[in-house]
C-alpha cells in the first residue's frame, strides 16, 4: 500500500470519524456550546453538510461522556428506533431482567433526516423523565430535518452550525494527520488549500482525492504530491465516495448503500442503479430495468460504478 | 468542561432554568385553579382532557398530578405515540400491579391512566379504555395534547369529558416573575422589568421563556457580569 512506503501503518487520509484520534480542529467554540447544552440537559441540533466533519464532531462529544452515550446512526438502523430498548440494553443484565431504565444518558442521533417523525416523538417522553439527560440530533439542516413539533420546540434556539473549515484549519488538520511540520510534508500546504477549494471546501472530498493522488504518486515513484497527481481522478473518486466509511462493519466488511439496499461490493453482484441483486449473465436489471453494458465489464468487475442519469449500468462482481 | 458553568458560579448544582418537568416536579406557577380542578376531578374518578400549546406546561402539570396521586393510586403514564398500533391496556394494568397481584398476573384496580400525545389514539384504544373503566380497573383518565378537537377519541369518551376540558391560558407577566423567583434568587441579579421584557420577547411561551432566560444568564455571566443588563438581551 502507498502509505507503507511513507512509514504509516494505515492511510493518513482514512475517513473513519468515529475512530479518529487526531484532535478536533476548528470547532472549539461549537464544541464548547454543545458540551454546555449537554451538561445542562437540553435537546440540541448539530447541522452540517455531508463530509464536513459532523460525525467527527459527534466523536468529540462521545469522548467527553464515557459510558453515558447512546450513539445511533439512523443510516444503519435495520428497524425503527426503539429508544426504550436501547436504554434497557444500556443498563446491562440488571436492566434487562427488570426492564429498568437508566437515568441521565446522552443520546446522539446521526443522520436524523432518515428517521420518521413518529420515531422521534417517543424521545420526548424519555427526555422529560430524565432517562435521557440530553439529546443531540445531527443532520444536514435543522430546517429540513422533519422533526416533530414537540421535539422542535424543545430544541428551540439550540442549533449548532458547523461550517466548512477555514483554509488554515484544513492545513493544520492535514499536517497533524501526516505528522509533519509545515514545509516538510510530501503534501505541500499550498496544494492542500488548492485542492480543498477546488472541490468545494469539502473535507471528505479532500481526503478522498488526497488518498487517490498519494497512491498515484507512489505508483509513479515520486515523493512529493503535485497538482498533476490530482488530475483524472474523477471516476475513482466517485467509486470511493460511494463507499461510505461509516458503513464499515466491525469485522472490516465494506457495505455500500445503493438505491434502497446495502451491498458488499466485494461479494455481491448488484445493479449499480437500484442495488438489486442480479446474476452475472443478466443483461437487464429485473428490478429497475437498467441495461448492463458489455464494454464496461472489466471496469465494473473491479469496483462499483457511480449512478449516472439513470442510464444503463452493468452489474459488478468484485473479488478481494 | 474547562470553564465553570454560570449557574455553578451562582451556587446552583443544576441549570435552574431547565425545561424539564422532572427537575422541578413540585412547581406549577400560574395554573393553581386549573390544577386544583383537575385533581378534584381525577379524585372523583372522571375522565379529563388537558389542552395546551407546546411549551405551555402540560408535562409539568402531569408531573404534578402524578406526585399528588402516587401514594394513593397506581398510575400508568404513557405517550400514545409509543406504538403505532393500539396499546395493550390489559398488559399495562398487570404490569403496574404490585405484590401478589403482580405475581398472579392480576390486573391492578383503581388505576389513574395518564395519556400524553393523545392525537394518535384510535378507536381500539378507546374501546379498551372504556372496558376497563367499566370494570373499575381504571379509576380516572387524563388525556393531554395540543388540541382536543383534533383527537380521534370516541364519542362516548368525548361525552364523558365534555365538562372536563381544561385549557391552559397564557401566563401573565406577574406569573413570569414568579417563575423566575421560584427558580433563582433574583435579588440584585435581574429586575422585574427585564423579566417581563424577556417574557414578552418569548411570546409568553413558558418553555421559550426559560430557554431565553438561560441564554441571557449564560451570556451575561460568561462575560464576567454580576447581574443581567438590558444590553445582555442582544444575545437572543
Amino acid at each position: 500500500m502507498w502509505f507503507e512506503s511513507f512509514g504509516y501503518n494505515y492511510s493518513p487520509f482514512t475517513i473513519k470519524p468515529l475512530k479518529e484520534k487526531t484532535s478536533l480542529i476548528g470547532r472549539e467554540k461549537e464544541l464548547q456550546d454543545a458540551l454546555y447544552f449537554l451538561h445542562t440537559g437540553s435537546m440540541v441540533f448539530v447541522q452540517c453538510e455531508k463530509g464536513n466533519g459532523r460525525t467527527r464532531f459527534l466523536k468529540a462529544i462521545i469522548d467527553e461522556f464515557p459510558g453515558r452515550i447512546i450513539y445511533v446512526d439512523s443510516n444503519k438502523l435495520k428497524k425503527n428506533l426503539d429508544i426504550e430498548e436501547l436504554l434497557i440494553r444500556k443498563n446491562g443484565l440488571f436492566g434487562k431482567m427488570f426492564s429498568k431504565l437508566p437515568q441521565e444518558m446522552i443520546l446522539l442521533v446521526d443522520n436524523v433526516e432518515n428517521l420518521s417523525p413518529v420515531n422521534l416523538e417517543r424521545l420526548k417522553f424519555f427526555f422529560d423523565h430524565n432517562n435521557l439527560r440530553s439529546v443531540v440530533f445531527a443532520g444536514d439542516s435543522f430546517k429540513n430535518s422533519n422533526l416533530p413539533d414537540c421535539i422542535n420546540h424543545r430544541i428551540g434556539n439550540k442549533v449548532i452550525s458547523l461550517r466548512s473549515l477555514s483554509n488554515d484549519d484544513v492545513k493544520a488538520l492535514i499536517l497533524e494527520r501526516l505528522e509533519f511540520e509545515d514545509g516538510q510534508s510530501f503534501f505541500p500546504s499550498d496544494l492542500v488549500i488548492e485542492v480543498y477549494q477546488k472541490y468545494g471546501n469539502n473535507l471528505k472530498d479532500l481526503l478522498i482525492y488526497s488518498e487517490l493522488a498519494a497512491a498515484k504518486m507512489v505508483e509513479e515513484g515520486t515523493e512529493k504530491l503535485t497538482s498533476e497527481h490530482f488530475k483524472n481522478l474523477k471516476q475513482e473518486f466517485n467509486i470511493m465516495k460511494y463507499v461510505d466509511e461509516s458503513l464499515i462493519d466491525e469485522d472490516g466488511t465494506t457495505i455500500v448503500k445503493v438505491g434502497n439496499y446495502y451491498r458488499n461490493p466485494y461479494k455481491d453482484v448488484f445493479c449499480s442503479v437500484c442495488g438489486a441483486i442480479v446474476s452475472f449473465d443478466e443483461a437487464v436489471c429485473p428490478e429497475c430495468g437498467s441495461k448492463f453494458e458489455k464494454e464496461n465489464k472489466e471496469k465494473v468487475k473491479t469496483q462499483p460504478k457511480k449512478k449516472k442519469n439513470n442510464t444503463s449500468k452493468k452489474p459488478k462482481k468484485v473479488k478481494k | 468542561m474547562k470553564t465553570e458553568l454560570w449557574y455553578k458560579k451562582l451556587g446552583y448544582v443544576e441549570n435552574p432554568f431547565s425545561i424539564k418537568p422532572a427537575f422541578f416536579n413540585d412547581e406549577v406557577v400560574g395554573y393553581d385553579a386549573e390544577v386544583d380542578s383537575l385533581i378534584k376531578k381525577l379524585a372523583k374518578g372522571e375522565v379529563c382532557f388537558l389542552e395546551a400549546e407546546f411549551g405551555k406546561g402540560k408535562s409539568t402539570i402531569i408531573r404534578y398530578v402524578i406526585n399528588e396521586f402516587v401514594n394513593h393510586n397506581k398510575i400508568i403514564h404513557i405517550s400514545r405515540n409509543k406504538s403505532d398500533r393500539a396499546l395493550d391496556y390489559e398488559k399495562l394494568l398487570k404490569e403496574v400491579n404490585s405484590g401478589f397481584g403482580k405475581l398472579f398476573g392480576l390486573k391492578a384496580k383503581k388505576v389513574i391512566l395518564i395519556i400524553d400525545e393523545v392525537s394518535k389514539i384510535n378507536q381500539k384504544d378507546c374501546e379498551q379504555i372504556e372496558k376497563f373503566i367499566k370494570s373499575k380497573n381504571i379509576f380516572s383518565v387524563l388525556f393531554a395534547d395540543v388540541s382536543f378537537a383534533k383527537t380521534n377519541l370516541s364519542d362516548s369518551l368525548k361525552k364523558k369529558m365534555s365538562k372536563n376540558l381544561i385549557k391552559l391560558k397564557d401566563l401573565t407577566p406577574k406569573d413570569a416573575i414568579e417563575i423566575v423567583k421560584s427558580r433563582i434568587s433574583t435579588e440584585g441579579i435581574i429586575s422585574d422589568d427585564l423579566i417581563i421584557t424577556l417574557f414578552e420577547k418569548s411570546k409568553r411561551n413558558t418553555r421559550s421563556f426559560l430557554s431565553n432566560l438561560e441564554k441571557v444568564f449564560r451570556y451575561s455571566f460568561d462575560n464576567g457580569n454580576e447581574k443581567i443588563n438590558t444590553s445582555d438581551l442582544a444575545c437572543l
